[in-house]
This record gives C-alpha cells, structure tokens and sequence, in this order.
C-alpha cells in the first residue's frame, strides 16, 4: 500500500447544498481542502457564529473545573484514553440539551473562579497583616502614629535578643527618666516600647541605633486600625479569616455540584471546536451569493465513488473534477499501511514523511526494526513484561486506531524483545546456575563448550566465541539492511524513471556489494570457489570506476572521478561498522541485570538476619531491573531507530513531504462508538 | 603495585567507571538544566524532554559494564583467581578505553542534548530528530564499549 495516490480535485455547487456537503465532508474526512483565500475576491459572509471566543470560554472553564471533578478510577481512564466513550446519537442529544444551560453554568463556574482567587488574595493579605502585628498582641496601648507627648518621645520597635541586657543596662542605668515596656518576644527578637523625656531623646536615638534598633511605625500598614489594642485588631483579623475559609469551602461545594456537567461541557466543546472548522473553512474557498468552488486533495481510488454519490446526493447540482496541481504546488503525503506494518509509521514519520519521490519506507524498515529491537533488548523477562502490558491495554482499552497502532509497536518490540532474550539466553540478567531448571537445556553440562545452557538458545554472548558470533550477526543483519536500501534506491529510480542512474549507482553498488559479501562467505564455506568471486569484486568494481565518473564533461577526468566514486566504499564500512552498536546493547542488558542481580546477592549476604536479606535482595533487584529495563527499552528503541535513519534511509529516503490533513472532526474528548 | 595483575584490573575497572560516569553525569547535567527551564514555560513536553535528557546517561551505564565484567572476570566476587600482569594490562587499556570513550562522548552528547532541548522547546514536533541528533554521538561510546568488551572478554583466566 504505501503511499497512497492523491488527485487535485475542484468542486463546485449551489450555495442551498454547501451546509449539508461540508457537513458530510467534515464527518467523512475524505477531504484536504487547499486554502485558495488569495485567489477570493468576493466577501466572505459568516453564516452561523461559532466564536473562538465561546471556545475559548469553555476550555477555560473545563481547565477550571477539572480539579473538582469526582475522578473516575485511575485504570478506567487509562483504558478509555481519558475520552468519552459514546454513541455519536447520544452526544448529539446530549448538546442539544446541555446546549440550553451551557450559558448559565459558563458564567457561574466563571464567576466562581474569579471569587475563589479574589478570597485567596483577601486571605493572603489578612495573614500578612496578622503576622506583622502578632508580636503586639500584649502590647497594652492603642494603635497610634506617634507615642509621643508633650514632655516625653517613644519609640515601639524591636532588637535581636541578644541585645536585651545591654539594652536594658544602657538605657535603664543612664538615667530614671527612660522607661522600657517590653511586651513580646519572637523571631529571636523582643519586642518593646521606650518612653523618654524629651531632654534624653538624642541620647535615646543613638543608644538605640547602636543596637540596631528596628522601628516600628503602625503608620505603613496600620492607618485604619489607630486607636484600636492590636489584641481588638488581631481578634477581628482572626475572625475575617474564618469568615474567609467558610466562604470558600461553601463556593468550593458549589464548584464541585458544577463539575458534575464537566462531560457536557468537554462535548459541548468538540462540537464547538467542529462549528468553528466548518465556519473557518469557508475562508479558504470561493464563495459568491449562489455559488461556491474550492480545491482539494483527495485518495485517487475514493475519486469515482465520491463522484457518484455526490450526483446522487445533489442531484447533479455539485459537480467535481479531477484538475492538475498548481505549478510549484506539491501534493500532500497520505501513508497508509496495512495493520501491523502501519504500527511502524510513527517511526518513519520521527524521521519525515516521504517526499515527492520517495517510497514509504515503512514496510521495509519493519522487519528490521523488529529484529533489531529484539537482539538490543534481548530479555525474556523484559519482553514479556512489555508484551503483556501492551496486549493487557490492546484487548481492554478504548482507543483511536492511531492510538492501538502505537500500541501494538510496543507489542512487537515485546515479542522481539522475547525471542531475542530466547536467541541470547536472557532472562533478567540469571546464569544458568541462578536460573530455575525448566529453562535450562537438558544437554547442558558447565564447562563444555558447544552447548548453550539454556533452552533453544542459539548464541551465549559471554562464553568463548560467542561474542564473536554475536558480532558477526548483527554485521550480516547490517549488511542485508544496507544491500536492502541500496536495491530500494535502485527501485525508486527506476519507478521514477531515471533508469540511467537506477543502474549506474544503485545497481552498480549493489552488484559490488554482494559480490564482497559471497567473497568473504567464500572464505567460510568451501562449496563457493574464492578465486571466482575474486573475479567478480574486480569486475564490479571495474563497472563503478567506469559509471561513477559519467557526469564528468573533460574525458580525461572521468576516469578519475571513477576511481574516486570507488572511495565510498568507506562509507559503507562505516556504515556496517554501526551496526555493531547491536552487540554491544544486546550484551549490555545482560550484564547489567547480571550485575543487578550480583548486588542484591551481596548485600543480602551481608544482612544480619536471613529474613532482612531476603528483603533487601527483592528491593534492589526490583529497584535494579526497572531501572536496567527503562534504560534498555530507551537504548533499544532509540539506536534501532538511528539505524534506520541513519544507515538505511540514507541509502535511498529523503523524506520532507507534507502531511495529508484532511478536514475531519478533530475529538479532543470524544471517541465514539461505533 | 604495577606489577600485580589484580591491581591493574581494578584500576581499570575503577577508571572505565568512573571517567564514563564523569561524561554521563556531565552531559545529563547540561541536558538536564537546559530541560528544567524549558519545562518552566512548556511542562507538557515533560515525556519528552526527560528521553533527551536521559540520552547522555547510557555512558555512565556503558562503563560501568565493563567495570562488573571485569570485576567478575578476575574473580573479585567469588575469592579471586590469579591475574598475570599481562592480563592485568589489557584490562586497565581497555578500562582506559572505555573511560576516555565514555568521558568524551557523554560530554559532548550532553551539548548535543542540550541543543536539542531548546529546539523542542521551540517545536515540539522536532522531539525524534533531536533524539537522532544527540544519538549520533553515543555512537563512539558504543563503539568504545564494544571494543573494551572484545578486549576484556578475550581474556582466559
């Protein structure tokens, strides 16, 4: 399947059909409407008001309410995606009657909102003014600006306390006529007023700024409270405050009655997000009093049935033809896959869509991806860990097609990641010698080579030539993705018509490859005569310094840039020199689990009761093999998709095609059953 | 001290992990910093960011491979066993190796990472790429590890 074949179409109507057709068109999503605003030169007349700002009023209040809202379980709303599952009737009934109160819980839940933040702020700044004055709770005159009388000056303020004896000695022991009230101790300070006669104040003044005196002046915060006792002021503050908190906590009851119509408010905002679409949407085509034209793109194959059915629809009165693209204009990318292969387009699509002249890679880059995975992550305890999370969500959830296609990735990797652990020998990091004995092949005995000690296991990455083996491997897998991309190319061109470089690059490459691929098996296997293939490589590469150096106008240059063309061989064995990072993974799960399990061993040996190793081994071997699985499943992931993007893609994908966006009902909450 | 197998093995088994883990922790604390102010203005692309800040660890974890595979290839968990000092060597190269590998390559992963982070800040979607960017690096990480790997796993004791 692939990429699918898009037609430019044109469709034209009378304006009495344009309602029912964007309404069929927009539940079909058939259709890319191409934004041709710059070709209008009509006026453009709104013909229902769906607002962005009603929109954007209800998502506001959506974010505002959910924090209320009585959550469902947890696994409910994994299953379901967090969407609502339900007919598309029963969604339709429900806006229709949820669509007349819509008004009025909108402006209550808003008016709620800015309430609650305006209680909080009160609140906020009763607190900070109780706080500033709790230290003159005991302090027994009213609020004033100035303490000062005729005869006598006054300070109120504070000093740190270690202060207070020299304080008291330096003031009290001047002189009788100096008095000191001290009312409150806090913060590592005291807290207290100094009353002196007029004649001692610049004494006072300067004593006190020696100990860095803090004044206090009621006069900043406190003007509304003068000739109040800070205990009055400090009781009425307590008292608001209440008052405060049982204002929220009855709004809050009211907030949490309204999150009740939260699943009406999300439906009622795909539907409005869907009027404003379809209101959108006619900006970007031609609109007169009694007609309407716009272009699109389309499936190809879709092209014969949509026409039918809109001259049956119509009655002849909307008609579409097929048209070329604008010049310059590049047709949208539409990959469409069949199940299990469409799994793999999420990967393809983290690279880029295919261009013009691409082919989808996905199909080809699948197996690959899968075998890859599968060796880097090579544990049968983690794969089926991973198997059966999936399968559990695959079989029990609710989820878009796109959703349970990615999911079903995760599956794959799972079942490779089994059957590689199952190749290798892998099940979380055991040797033989911990591992329970129905994994163990019967034939095995420690210390003889040649016999893999567990069951249908082909490689023992860690013992004798195996690592060798293992190396060779993922060499061989690398060169079969290498020779695969280089025949795509040869493919592509040809399909693209460009036969005369299909067979000077691709080909020619191929043909070289392969023949130094059966040249080195020739040195292993005897019934492949070495001299032959000898031969062959020669002729091969003789073929290349002949075809690389025909762009070349001088003559004499072409055999040189020939020659020359032959040194990419180097990027070849770059290129398969990669794929060693398959080894390397591969080995790395293992051992880290190996050592995982290493350390639990110890440390429970080292415990001074048998029953608290036994605890501290499940801790550390459960805290170790998640985290060898996280890292692992990220590596996996991550270097066999470098491996197709890198080594394979660069073989014959360029990518950078533009999404096909076809004008379709976008379900932010919804999901409807069929 | 240079004359006994046992020690070399350990030097080197200590400097494939320690250097390693050096550049992993280097190269995710650059990542890392760069993700956390990200996330102050996007913290939806949390999922995200932590897979590229997560990316320049693996050298820490390659290095520490080669230092348990060395530890228990002399024997150091089970009473140890006899390491000739030809041995000893050709495990403190390849704890050399994997050191230097890992030190350079997390370092400048870290950078790669970093760089990426800001990009999808900017644009979510370009989230794969920056893994594919930064990943290009750890290559060299690989690569030393799986040639520290032949080294010590070629060892018979």
């Amino acid at each position: 399947m692939a990429k699918v074949a898009l037609q430019k179409v044109l469709v034209t109507g009378f304006r009495t059909h344009y309602k029912i057709l964007m309404q069929e068109l927009h539940r079909s999503g058939l259709l890319e409407i191409v934004d041709t605003s710059d070709l209008n030169t009509g006026e453009v007349e709104t013909e229902e008001h769906f607002g962005a700002y009603d929109l954007a009023r209800i998502d506001g209040v959506i974010t505002f309410l959910k924090p209320y809202e009585t959550v469902k379980t947890q696994a409910d709303s994994m299953l379901s995606g967090g969407k609502l599952v339900m007919s598309e009737e029963d969604a339709k009934a429900r806006v229709k009657d949820f669509g007349v109160k819509s008004g009025d819980i909108l402006q209550e839940a808003e008016e709620a909102e800015e309430n609650l933040v305006r209680y909080e702020n009160e609140g906020a700044k009763i607190q900070k003014r109780r706080a500033e004055l709790e230290p003159f709770r005991l302090f027994k005159m009213s609020i004033e600006k100035d303490y000062s009388t005729e005869t006598t000056k006054s300070w109120v303020g504070s000093v740190v306390k270690a202060q207070q004896k020299t304080l008291m000695e330096n003031l009290l022991g001047e002189s009788n006529l100096i008095d000191i009230d001290i009312f409150a101790e806090g913060n590592g300070n005291v807290y207290f007023r100094v009353t002196a006669d007029k004649s001692m104040e610049s004494f006072v003044a300067g004593t006190l700024n020696e100990m860095r005196f803090e004044e206090y002046d009621f006069s900043m915060e406190f003007t509304d409270c003068y000739g109040k006792k800070p205990r009055e002021v400090l009781y009425a503050f307590e008292k608001e405050e209440t008052e405060l908190v049982e204002k929220r906590a009855n709004l809050e009851l009211r907030v949490k009655e309204l999150a009740v119509h939260l699943d009406d408010l999300r439906i009622l905002c795909d539907y409005n997000a869907w009027g404003k679409t379809k209101n959108d949407i006619q900006h970007k085509m031609l609109k007169t009093k009694n007609l309407f034209a716009f272009e699109a793109w389309m499936p190809k194959k879709s092209f014969d049935s949509f026409s039918v059915w809109l001259q049956n629809a119509f009655a002849g009165e909307v008609s579409i033809e097929e048209i070329a693209p604008r010049e310059g204009e590049e047709a949208p990318v539409f990959v469409k896959n069949r199940r299990g292969i469409a799994s793999f387009e999420p990967i393809t699509e983290m690279f880029a869509l295919p261009g013009a002249k691409d082919i989808d890679p996905t199909a080809y880059l699948a197996p690959f991806f899968f075998i890859f995975f599968g060796l880097c992550l090579s544990d049968v305890g983690y794969g089926m860990i991973l198997t059966l999370v999936s399968a559990y969500f695959l079989l029990l959830g609710k989820f878009s097609r796109t959703a349970k296609d990615g999911l079903f990735l995760l599956f794959l990797c799972g079942v490779g990641a089994t059957l590689g652990g199952i190749f290798l020998g892998g099940y979380f990091g055991m040797t033989p010698e911990q591992a329970p004995s129905f994994l163990l092949n019967p034939d095995f005995v420690a210390g003889i080579e040649g016999v893999n000690p567990f069951r249908g296991q082909f490689i023992d990455p860690m013992v004798g030539q195996g690592p060798i083996l293992f190396l060779g491997l993922a060499m061989g897998l690398g060169m079969l993705q290498l020779l695969s991309g280089v025949f795509l190319d040869f493919y592509r061109q040809m399909k693209n018509g460009d036969y005369m470089d299909a067979v000077c690059d691709p080909l020619s490459w191929f043909f070289l490859l392969l023949m130094i691929v059966f040249y080195v098996a020739s040195g292993f296997v005897g019934f492949l005569d070495q001299e032959v293939f000898k031969m062959l490589t020669l002729i091969a590469a003789g073929i290349l310094v002949i075809t690389q150096g025909r762009k070349q106008k001088i003559w004499l240059l072409k055999p040189l840039s020939g020659i020359l063309g032959l040194y990419n061989i180097t990027g070849y064995v770059s290129d398969l020199l990669s794929y060693s990072r398959i080894m390397a993974l591969g080995l790395a799960t293992g051992v880290i689990g190996f050592a995982m399990n290493l350390t639990a061993g110890i440390l429970s040996s080292m415990m001074p009761h048998p029953a608290i190793g036994v605890v501290v081994a499940i801790i550390v071997i459960v805290f170790g093999h998640s985290l060898n699985f996280a890292l692992s499943l990220l590596g996996a992931f991550v270097h066999s998709g470098r491996l197709q993007f890198i080594e394979f893609f660069g073989k014959f994908y360029e990518g950078g095609g533009r999404k096909f966006k076809p004008f379709v009902r976008e379900k932010k909450y919804l999901f409807f059953r069929n | 001290m240079l004359e006994s197998g046992i020690v070399l093995s350990i030097i080197g088994a200590v400097i494939a992990a320690a250097l390693a883990g050096i550049g992993s922790g280097l190269g995710v604390y650059m990542a890392g910093s760069k993700a956390a102010g990200v996330l102050a203005e996007k913290p939806d692309l949390f999922g995200k960011l932590l897979v590229i800040t997560a990316l320049p660890g693996s050298q820490g974890v390659y290095g520490l491979l080669i230092a348990i595979l060395t530890l228990a290839k002399i024997g150091l968990f089970s009473g140890g066993l006899e390491v000739p000092v030809e041995a000893g060597y050709q495990i403190l190269w390849a704890g050399i190796l994997m050191g230097i590998a890992g030190l350079a390559s997390g370092l400048l992963q870290g950078r790669v990472a970093a760089a990426g982070i800001g990009a999808v800040g900017k644009d979510g979607s370009v989230a794969g790429k920056a893994i594919v960017l930064s990943v290009i690096i750890e290559t060299y990480a690989i690569f030393g590890l799986l040639v520290a790997l032949l080294v010590v796993n070629s060892i018979q004791l």
